[in-house]
């Protein structure tokens, strides 16, 4: 299958076409429940990451807790 | 909407009762024991949390997880804030990622709209929470302390407002305490927290003492030399603050009120 560019943040990341917001999140490494998702800034629930096909030009948004004020 | 209250002895939100009325920020600690111990002390009602932007599966040297089992062990409830947001748009879409990590529906709402002083965007910050409250969030909105804003915001469904003393991390305390004696004269039935600026222990007094239902601080406690033992002073200080409230200070005058009864002289001069 041929690749597509997609966003994380800024920065311009390569995946193959047909890639689920699911398989992106554990190719990064991540547990399922340890991060959530977002796509072109909307909020995409963990049970729909499999079902959320990348598309190129797609934004994604990975976000993991961290400590605040 | 009003679901929140507060009186002598405790204040509530929502379903949740709470004791203490300290709020405790999580960043900037030296250590995550340093973290631990602080939140120990402090015993607060509920601790800060936040969200990054990742690209890599990566460790946090063990914050959060301290974080969790810290606020776990003195009962404070965990509360994501949305901090870095500069638009209603991203908020809320912060605000979802949050419930679905924390697994909590408060939010403390921030939407900054001036990078030099970290002033919350009255406009986006009410957009943000009229479309957070009707997903069921409880929203805890940083503001400031405009009158008008924090009327809309109550509107928007907000239980309760949290004003800032003075901007974020600037330790200057309350810079416009007629502001913040308007809002609670306005407002007598609304939980007010002031939230931001904070410095030192006697400003979260001169906060509670003012009337004020509780205290969010973050920086004064994680960058004092101690933050165990700053931890510990804001805790009685916000105490004291507080119990002096419902005890009434006593109103300021220009002129001395002698205090010790006397009558007639004290000494009869030349009497002989």
């Amino acid at each position: 299958m041929p690749d597509i560019v997609i966003h994380l943040g800024r920065t311009p990341h390569t995946v193959v076409e047909g890639c689920t917001l699911a398989e992106l999140v554990e190719s990064l490494g991540h547990r399922p429940d340890a991060v959530a998702t977002g796509r072109n800034g909307d909020f995409v629930r963990r049970e729909l990451r499999s079902a959320t096909v990348l598309i190129d030009g797609d934004q994604v948004s990975v976000f993991q807790p961290i400590v605040g004020g | 909407m009003k679901n929140s209250t507060s009186d002598r002895d405790g204040w509530r939100v929502g379903d949740v009762s709470l004791r203490s009325r300290f709020l405790l920020g999580t960043a900037g600690y030296p250590s995550p024991q340093a973290l631990a111990d602080a939140i120990a002390e402090a015993a607060p009602a509920a601790v800060t949390v936040g969200l990054k932007r990742s690209t890599a599966a990566g460790g946090d040297n063990g914050f959060i997880g301290t974080v969790q089992a810290a606020a776990h062990a003195v009962g404070a409830h965990l509360m994501p804030n949305t901090a870095g947001c500069r638009t209603a748009r991203e908020a809320v879409g912060l605000a979802h990622m949050a419930r679905e990590l924390y697994g909590t529906g408060w939010i403390k709402l921030e939407v900054v709209g001036d990078e030099h002083t970290l002033q919350p965007d009255p406009v986006e910050l009410v957009a943000a929470a009229q479309v957070l409250v009707r997903d069921g969030f409880t929203v805890w909105p940083y503001c400031t302390d405009d009158l008008v804003t924090c009327r809309r915001l109550l509107d928007a469904g907000c239980p309760l407002l949290m004003p800032w003393g003075a901007p974020i991390g600037s330790g200057q305390g309350l810079l416009n305490p007629f502001a913040l004696r308007t809002l609670r004269e306005r407002l007598p039935d609304t939980t007010l927290i002031v939230d931001a600026g904070i410095g030192a222990p006697s400003h979260a007094a001169q906060a509670m003492e003012m009337g004020f239902d509780a205290v969010l601080l973050n920086s004064a406690v994680a960058h004092a030399r101690d933050p165990v033992g700053m931890a510990r002073a804001f805790r009685l200080a916000i105490q004291a603050g507080h119990t002096a409230r419902h005890a009434g200070v006593i109103a300021r005058q220009d002129l001395a009120v002698a205090s010790t009864p006397v009558g007639g002289d004290a000494f009869l001069i030349g009497a002989l």
